[in-house]
């Protein structure tokens, strides 16, 4: 295989990967805000009850 | 069985334990002086030996495999990987000993928390309420209707200062005795209402067997039983600020005959002490009562030289309040300033002590606000 | 692009250092910054053994005792266990997994360079009136509260290191997921990134909690919210209740990765397959899952209801099954291997018979009758510093040892190694072991004096706790002394070491596995076993 191409697709390769990875950071990221929320939101319910 | 299986237990570690250690400092949990105090010693040392002997099987297979199977001594690694089998059985193994201390434990914070006699809920004799205070605990004898502060004693808190000077071994109880301690009778079903005034705190008596927190807003509750006559001394265990380490508990437990004397000497006291609210004091005799009250309540905060420790603590020499109009600086001290350690004296001293402390602060640390306050004033301002 | 220049490393201290997005040099700041606090967290426990050495107060006030013993737990916990676990994972993951790098490099910067911001601001309050938190690590209301200003210092300190954690943790999961090499399976990965997957996920699950319930601090002290306040109809016990659904799985986020790296050396130095390696990451992700469900009993002395007090209590215990499954395991690695004691291995030896001492001590005060007892004295003291020393910084300082020469290219000296290590197990055991015995026999932690009876085993806990700290500065000696220079290290360090760091040049190159392409299986721990 000659070189130019497999560096392309090494390339390509880590790219779509990383694309994927910035995906998972993100529904993480919610994850995380919403359960900062959801213990916030905890403390609350019992206040008003 | 199982129970002279524990007895055995027991007695072989007391043998081993005496043995090692002297009376001077203990090395092993207090047997204490409760059925439920007893029930934890049991429940301690049960959880012991079954860590031991564990201990015991794992280092020593540990242990022979270090000896035995080293390159050292040209050994052949072998390649296995797992074994079904013995997963399993160390998995099971621990559950099954799991459940056999569970069931004990179960039993024993049952009778912690929901005591029963004869199959009834155990009837209570008496109850006091214990209130911590940043840094003193104070005790109410609900049903007769009196109660006091409890504060480090005056040569602990002496010899605790840094660079006091005074060795810590020539005082007795360091930083374990009070001024006036909880006195209860002997066998007799107390339960125990536990609050706070301004942070957690956590009273704990290691010879009955349990702590409990004292928690603002809260009110815990708690008993006990306990079966000898003593003296016994424990701490605050949750932190709860600077002098956290210098708020003991002391409880003296008095025969039933002793309790009644103690009690109506008491309550005599109380009576004495009312009626000193209506007659006017001389100065010298509020001098010297604010002295003494100013060293027991106030000076762990505001200093013996009355500079306080800024900026948590303030100073009264030469504070705003202290040289101020009296009236307001009864109010001050009667209601305390929520938030800050400053608790609320009305509650917690006499008239006279009030009366006293106040007159003490405006006469000395070079303040000039002079004058008497009568304890009939602070009467009338509450 | 960072895969152009294959492996010429920036110039410069500026671009090298703080515009980097090399996983190997962030790893490299981690492990830095986290011994820098070590040491000073460190500095911190000699002022309190010093003032703990006899009774009587001779060196500081109660006030700042209570800052050292607060500040000691927060710098600890939070400045050299949690950053040099992090260190390991950027160093080690991506070449374990056969990835260039993170998955993702900007915000792998990014997640460090808050940290020493975040020590800054918490360390800066120790020189403020009204000095540093002194209501402890637990940061329990109303007591913190009544500190001065340094109450919205440490809110927001603990902000940033919560945010920095979070997007660690989520890198760390978007490279695991991502970034493995194409014949890399879930199964096939070594039990380090395993331990670390999961540690991840308790990461993002908790710090968000521990960051709501200190924002809701900061509003009941500056903006007359009663969250924590009884007066105002709040909980101080709610509080509790939160901060332990942190607490808990906090105290696994610091021994979890623990487990994977002594899982990694243990096979290597028996020559022997981990034992177990499917039970391993199961018993992992039981503890995980336990660690949500059991925080209670750190509070079995607030006054539950009997019902919450046994139900914790039973789940409390049952983490001693998966525990002791990874135990047992780690004996059975050992069992009819060919061992041999270079110093990673022995330090992972004493971490598995002290990790397991403070394991039994947990199971005792998992029993809530007797908790009532060893509650908030001197035994939990030991308990917790048995798990945390001789856990999860000897595990930390065996990975040091081990991959110390994939990082430097150079073996450091094992006699000093082996010196190190001696020194070090033998005063941490004088140190911890005496305040088992303090603590059954009454003494309350926390405490910056104490009665008369209690001299004998303070002193004894002081003097070891001196000499534990020599031995860590010495540590420092041989760890620069080892980049410095010494012994050539092969690729594979330890002759037949499995994993694919050991399948890259020592020291790794700046770039490792750029070219994207299946790895040998062979050559991975468990590449093959299943």
């Amino acid at each position: 295989m000659d070189n130019g191409k497999q560096q392309k697709e090494t390339r390509d390769h880590w790219h779509a990967q990383r694309k994927k990875a910035r995906k998972t950071a993100l529904i993480l990221g919610v994850l995380a805000l919403a359960l900062a929320a959801w213990s916030v939101f905890v403390v609350l319910q019992k206040a008003a009850g | 069985m199982k129970k002279a299986q524990i007895k055995l237990v027991t007695m072989l570690t007391a043998l081993m334990l005496t043995t090692v250690s002297s009376a001077e400092y203990g090395i092993n949990l207090r047997k204490g002086v409760t059925d439920y105090s007893q029930t934890a010693y049991d429940m301690h040392m049960l959880a012991f030996w079954v860590c031991v002997v564990i201990g015991v099987l794992v280092f020593g297979a540990m242990l022979y495999s270090i000896i035995a199977h080293r390159k050292s001594k040209g050994v052949k690694p072998e390649q296995f990987s797992h074994s079904t089998t013995a997963e399993i059985v160390w998995t099971i193994i621990p559950i099954i000993i799991l459940a056999v201390m569970a069931w004990p434990a179960t039993k024993a914070l049952i009778k912690m928390e929901n005591p029963t006699e004869n199959g009834k809920p155990m009837k209570m004799d008496m109850t006091i309420k214990v209130t911590g205070y940043q840094w003193k605990w104070r005790y109410d004898y609900l049903e007769e209707g009196f109660g006091f502060l409890s504060t480090l004693s005056k040569d602990s808190n002496l010899a605790r200062q840094i660079n006091s000077g005074v060795k810590p071994e020539t005082v007795d109880n360091y930083l374990l005795d009070v001024d006036k301690p909880l006195v209860l009778p002997v066998d007799t079903n107390i339960r125990f209402l536990l609050t706070a005034d301004d942070v957690i705190h956590s009273w704990w008596v290691p010879d009955f067997g349990w702590k409990r927190d004292a928690i603002p807003g809260f009110i815990n509750e708690a008993w006990t039983n306990i079966k000898e006559p003593g003296i016994y001394r424990g701490q605050c265990a949750e932190l709860c600020g600077k002098d956290h380490g210098f708020m003991p508990v002391v409880v003296e437990v008095l025969s039933k005959e002793d309790y009644a004397d103690w009690l109506s000497q008491q309550k005599g006291e109380q009576a004495e002490e009312a009626a000193m609210v209506e007659k006017t004091w001389t100065k010298e005799e509020l001098m010297a009562r604010g002295e003494e009250v100013y060293m027991q309540q106030c000076v762990t905060c505001h200093q013996a030289d009355g500079t306080g420790i800024p900026p948590t603590f303030p100073a009264l020499a030469g504070s705003a309040v202290v040289n101020g109009a009296a009236a307001d600086q009864v109010q001050l001290v009667l209601n305390g300033k929520p938030g800050t350690a400053m608790a609320a004296f009305g509650s917690l001293l006499s008239e006279n002590d009030i009366a006293a402390a106040i007159t003490y602060t405006r006469n000395s640390f070079g303040n000039t606000a002079g004058g008497m306050v009568q304890p009939v004033d602070v009467k009338n301002l509450k | 692009m960072g895969h152009d220049s294959h492996d010429h490393k920036p110039k410069g201290f500026v671009n090298r250092w703080l515009m980097t997005t090399n996983h190997k040099d962030i790893g490299t700041l981690y492990l830095v910054f986290a011994f820098a606090m070590f040491i000073t967290g460190g500095a911190m426990a000699m002022i309190i053994r010093l003032e703990l050495f006899q009774p009587g107060l001779q060196f500081v006030e109660p006030d700042f005792f209570n800052q050292m013993t607060t500040m000691h737990a927060l710098i600890m916990v939070f400045g050299a266990v949690m950053p040099a676990f992090v260190g390991l994972a950027n160093w080690m993951i991506p070449m374990m997994i056969g990835a260039p790098d993170m998955a993702l490099p900007r915000m792998n910067n990014w997640s460090f360079w808050i940290l020493p911001f975040a020590f800054a601001l918490l360390g800066s309050t120790l020189f403020m009136d009204g000095g540093a938190p002194a209501g402890g690590w637990t940061m329990y209301p109303p007591l913190v509260l009544q500190g001065g200003k340094n109450v919205a210092y440490l809110v927001f300190a603990v902000h940033l290191m919560g945010i920095s954690s979070i997007m660690g943790a989520i890198n760390v999961i978007a490279t695991i997921m991502n970034m493995r090499a194409p014949n890399v399976g879930y199964l096939n990965m070594p039990l380090f990134v395993w331990t670390w997957l999961i540690t991840a996920f308790l990461l993002i699950a908790v710090m968000p909690v521990l960051a709501g319930a200190v924002t809701m601090l900061l509003t009941d002290r500056y903006f007359g919210t009663s969250f924590f306040n009884a007066a105002g109809g709040g909980d101080p016990v709610l509080f509790q209740h939160i901060f332990w659904f942190f607490g808990h799985p906090e105290v696994y986020i610091m021994i979890l990765p623990s487990f994977g790296v002594v899982s990694e050396i243990i096979p290597t130095f028996a020559r022997k397959p981990l034992f177990g390696y499917v039970s391993m990451v199961y018993a992992t992700a039981g503890i995980a899952f336990l660690s949500f469900i059991v925080w209670a009993h750190h509070m079995f002395s607030v006054g539950m209801p009997l019902g919450g007090e046994l139900y914790f209590m039973y789940a409390t215990m049952m983490i001693a099954v998966p525990t002791g499954v990874k135990i047992f395991n780690w004996v059975a690695t050992m069992w009819k291997g060919a061992m041999t004691f270079e110093t990673p291995m022995l330090f992972s030896l004493a971490f598995v018979v002290l990790f397991t001492i403070g394991g039994f001590s947990g199971v005792m005060m998992a029993l809530a009758p007797v908790d009532l007892q060893y509650h908030d004295t001197y035994f939990i003291v030991a308990h917790f510093h048995y798990v945390l020393v001789p856990g999860a910084i000897f595990a930390i300082i065996a990975a040091a040892y081990y991959w110390l020469p994939k990082w430097s290219g150079h073996m450091y000296s094992e006699r000093l190694g082996k010196i190190h290590f001696w020194w070090s197990t033998i005063s941490v055991n004088v140190l911890f072991f005496p305040q088992h015995f303090l603590g059954l026999a009454g003494m309350p932690r926390r405490i910056p004096d104490y009665s008369t009876q209690f001299a004998e085993f303070n002193m004894m806990s002081s003097i070891g706790g001196f000499a534990f700290g020599l031995a860590q500065v010495f540590f420092i000696y041989i760890v620069v002394k080892t980049v410095r220079g010494g012994k050539k290290a092969e690729a594979n360090a330890w002759g037949d070491a499995k994993g694919l760091e050991w399948t890259v040049p020592s020291p790794a190159p700046h770039h490792t596995f750029d070219e994207f392409g299946p790895v040998d299986l062979k050559k991975m721990a468990h590449g093959e076993v299943h």
